[in-house]
């Protein structure tokens, strides 16, 4: 499943987050747009296999980088990952949080 | 502000010990008490770092609880939470109180008790200080260790085996410290075959999970021979945040708290990074040891592992780094680690390590909160 989503990006300086923020981090204006989230590319991951709890193992996370400066960091949806390889963004099953199941955004190749 | 000196130390041997965190801490502090000889004199104020002791040990107020175990009334008591840079951030606490001549002598105690509880509970603790979103997506610091020497590996062509050498030269300096957790001499063969942690990081390439406490005795220079033939001067000390989310930051390879941090406590001391003759580290993971020395301008970016294989960062090395043992081999009881760092330094300078000493008047310590998230920078000088 593919998740359409949006980030917000400054106007002044062009910072991209998909957290709010009050103020812009870097030049402290306060006038954000949204954007749609398009596609991306994976910069690094890891295979975690100490997990916290509610999490299970291994775990694959990745950091990808997305058009317009957009990072985001977030458990992959497949167990081949590359440095470099293009992805969008999915939805899935996540871990178990005091016994409920929370889903949430991943990655997945494009 | 008034010059600030540190007068006195204690630390307590760190790893899985049986007492209560407030034992400990008191243990750190009567030892603080003793070498600054305050042990009857009266205190204005009283920093407690510590991150967690409601969840590890089921208990609030840590800092009241030490202060009348320390009999330090009517001294202000406060606990300082900073996740992993409480410590640091309770040295800072009493910096300012002293520098500002708010109070004459302080204590600064950091401590922290984790073994209560088991490995994975300890991790989710310690994962609850990122961001809900990477929180909720399974992520923890040893991930963000993980996806860190991946890139960095990636990005300066950098070898698994350069990045081994970090725990086994920390292991060796453990081994030479009898307060450290971890003693044992290591190889990197031993660190690469390993369990995988955090991949490409594994089980020895990480700080185990320790209790212990350290504890100062911060006051005015001017007054410091009163307490001790051997003050050591705080001339620069800086502070600084990053994003919360590690996946704002402007560059994943940068911890620019740490270089914030770092650039304001030189400025304060007068000092550049090439001065710097020792510095603890707040090397979590081996990856951080390196972007860390990095980011606090001892080495170009990129060149952190070079100088590590070159042997710089040695006991014998230009730049001793983590002689100690650092997180990796000392321990790391999160709320004890600021505080213990500066201890390091402050016994370097004053020539009482033993056979882990090296050569050096002025020395750094750089605490981390998080994964960068915050960043306490300190620099010392002997003062006599």
């Amino acid at each position: 499943m593919t998740a359409r989503l949006s980030a917000r990006r400054c106007e002044s300086c062009g910072f991209a987050a998909m957290l709010e923020h009050l103020r812009c981090p870097r030049c402290k204006r306060e006038v954000f747009k949204e954007f749609s989230i398009s596609t991306g590319e994976l910069v690094t991951y890891t295979v975690l296999t100490a997990v916290a709890e509610g999490c299970e193992k291994p775990l694959y996370l990745g950091f990808a980088e997305f058009e317009g400066k957009l990072s985001i960091s977030a458990q992959l949806a497949f167990t081949d990952p590359a440095v470099g390889m293009k992805v969008k963004l999915g939805w899935g099953v996540l871990r178990k949080k005091k016994g409920e199941t929370v889903e949430g955004l991943k990655l997945e190749p494009l | 502000m008034r010059k600030t000196a540190i007068v006195g130390c204690g630390m307590t041997k760190f790893g899985r010990r049986t007492e209560g965190l407030i034992d400990l801490m008191t243990e750190a502090c009567h030892q603080a008490l003793r070498d600054s000889n305050t042990l009857h004199e009266d205190f204005q104020a009283l920093f407690v770092g510590n991150m967690a002791c409601n969840e590890f040990e089921g208990i609030q107020g840590p800092a009241n609880a030490l202060c009348s175990r320390l009999g330090l009334e009517p001294a202000f008591a406060s606990r300082l939470e900073n996740t992993t840079a409480s410590g640091a951030s309770a040295a800072l606490a009493g910096w300012l109180a002293v520098a500002s001549g708010t109070c004459n002598l302080a204590l600064v105690a950091g401590g922290e008790r984790m073994t209560t509880v088991p490995t994975q509970s300890a991790t989710d603790i310690i994962a609850r200080m990122l961001p809900p979103h990477e929180y909720t997506q399974g992520f923890t610091l040893p991930s963000m260790a993980g996806l860190l020497a991946r890139r960095y590996m990636l990005t300066y062509n950098a070898s698994r085996e350069a990045l081994a050498q970090v725990a086994v030269k920390n292991h060796h300096n453990a081994s030479l410290n009898p307060d450290a957790h971890l003693q044992n001499l290591i190889t990197v063969e031993d660190v690469l075959k390993s369990p995988s942690i955090a991949d490409p990081l594994r089980l020895y390439d990480f700080c185990p999970i320790s209790d212990g406490a350290a504890a100062i005795v911060l006051a005015p220079l001017e007054e410091a021979a009163k307490f001790t033939d051997a003050p050591v001067l705080i001339s620069g000390i800086g502070a600084a945040n990053d994003t919360h989310a590690v996946q704002e930051r402007k560059d994943f390879l940068t911890l620019e708290a740490v270089r914030v941090a770092s650039d304001a406590a030189y400025r304060m001391a007068g000092r550049e990074p090439r001065e710097i003759d020792v510095a603890e580290t707040h090397d979590m993971a081996t990856i951080l040891e390196i972007v860390e020395s990095e980011d606090l301008g001892f080495f170009e970016k990129g060149e952190g592992l070079n100088a590590e294989e070159a042997g710089t960062t040695a006991l014998k090395g230009e730049l001793p780094l983590n002689t100690s043992g650092g997180l990796k081999a000392r321990g790391h009881p999160l709320g004890a680690t600021g505080v213990a760092q500066i201890v390091e330094v402050v016994h370097q300078l004053q020539r009482r390590c033993g056979r882990r000493q090296v050569e050096a008047d002025v020395g750094l310590a750089c605490n981390m909160a998080g994964f960068g998230h915050s960043a306490i920078v300190s620099i010392m000088e002997r003062a006599s």
